[in-house]
């Protein structure tokens, strides 16, 4: 048990090492390896199977936004798992602020709001941004105009491309990135 | 989990991979803000400011607010900068009790000189405590930029206590300094110009350098 914990340590700072050069296929063999134990640290924290698989997506994101973070000479575990911990942390404030919007709502009687008719041609934006949408990838493209412009939650939005919230917001991210990037007069 | 959407998110995280810098070592942060505070004491040393061990040596209350001012900059400075770097918590669970401890100890030693002068303590106008705190800051300044550079850099939760611990923390630094060759000598000076300091540094840093450290952190991606 012990050895198979400093294998896999040794294995994920390898990796994570490899990743930080720009190695996409360590890095894709880290994240997978890491699935089954993120999911175990997720479900006992959550107790969630359902909120489970949107923290894990979250956790990943989170993972990648922070990889500058990790020192190779230091120890790979503390590291990861304080990634993770924030992240649940960040998702399970965010639930529970989600779901005391919702109680007060029902406790106070305020009737579901209405939807705004969500046509896809009224979504006047200024030229600049719609030239730098334009210069996005289609699918960065499609994830920045649902979300903002036709003010999708990302639910509903990965629910209409057809992918999993947190691939759609990954994908929102790389496009706000190459967006503010395109604003600022730059290539993509 | 299905894996199937994890995967997803996998082979997305994958496509965005760049390669990047990992973040410096906490300890060449620290021995850089160091060496920072060090030029910014030669700077002052040129200028004519010299150490003055006789009110420490004479009053035991003195040295106490000393030994607060640097325990408070070494306290927060290291869980401020661990803080940003996520499996460094021991750092940060050690270094804040560190640093409330140290700025407690400082706070009460000059409040009980003040006490135990009595009436009688020299006054020293208030002009002069503002002096010793624009000092501080002055010696503190260099250390802060630094400590708020890595603070984009890493992962910053709260931008708001961070800045004010990390103002704390240089100026605490800066206070030592000041206290060790400050020779107005009086209790009320000390308590309000060297004790206070760090806080009233950190009252004032807090939101500018929060602000900074929240926009940097959203303009700049890892760097390359």
């Amino acid at each position: 048990m012990y050895e198979t914990r400093q294998e896999d340590e040794r294995r994920w700072r390898a990796w994570m090492a490899a990743a930080q050069r720009g190695d996409g296929s360590s890095y894709e063999k880290l994240l997978t390896e890491l699935i089954p134990h993120l999911t175990r640290f997720i479900r006992r924290r959550l107790r969630d199977p359902v909120a489970s698989e949107d923290v894990l997506q979250n956790v990943f994101v989170s993972l990648h936004r922070a990889r500058h973070t990790y020192r190779p000479e230091r120890p790979f575990r503390p590291w990861l798992y304080a990634v993770a911990r924030n992240a649940v942390i960040d998702c399970a404030r965010s639930r529970s602020r989600a779901q005391q919007r919702e109680i007060s709502l029902e406790a106070d009687g305020v009737p579901e709001p209405v939807a705004a008719p969500r046509d896809d041609t009224d979504h006047e934006i200024a030229p600049e941004l719609a030239r730098a949408l334009a210069g996005l990838p289609p699918n960065q493209r499609e994830a920045v105009e649902l979300i903002q412009i036709r003010g999708l939650s990302v639910a509903e939005a990965a629910a209409q491309v057809g992918v999993s919230k947190g691939a759609l917001k990954v994908r929102a991210h790389r496009g706000y990135r190459a967006m503010r990037v395109l604003l600022k007069g730059g290539a993509p | 989990v299905t894996p199937a959407s994890a995967e997803r998110v996998i082979r997305d995280l994958v496509c965005d991979l760049r390669p990047i810098r990992p973040i410096p070592r906490l300890r060449v942060v620290i021995l850089g803000a160091l060496g920072l505070f060090a030029a910014a004491v030669a700077v002052h040393a040129a200028l004519g400011a010299r150490p003055h061990l006789a009110p420490l040596l004479a009053d035991p209350a003195m040295g106490l607010v000393l030994v607060g001012l640097a325990l408070a900059a070494a306290g927060t400075g290291a869980a401020v900068l661990a803080s940003a770097v996520p499996g460094r918590e021991a750092v940060v669970r050690g270094g804040w009790p560190l640093a409330l401890g140290g700025l407690a100890l400082a706070i009460v030693a000059a409040a009980w000189a003040v006490l135990a002068a009595g009436q009688g303590a020299p006054r020293v106008p208030l002009a002069a405590s503002l002096a010793c705190i624009s000092k501080a800051t002055s010696l503190g300044i260099l250390p802060l930029a630094l400590a708020s550079g890595f603070l984009v850099r890493g992962v910053t939760r709260r931008p708001l206590l961070a800045a004010a611990a990390a103002a704390l923390s240089a100026v605490a630094l800066g206070a030592v300094f000041v206290h060790l060759s400050c020779e107005a000598g009086s209790a009320l000076h000390v308590l309000l110009g060297h004790a206070f300091a760090p806080a009233v540094a950190a009252l004032v840093f807090a939101g500018p350098v929060a602000l900074w450290i929240r926009r940097r952190a959203n303009e700049t991606p890892p760097p390359i």
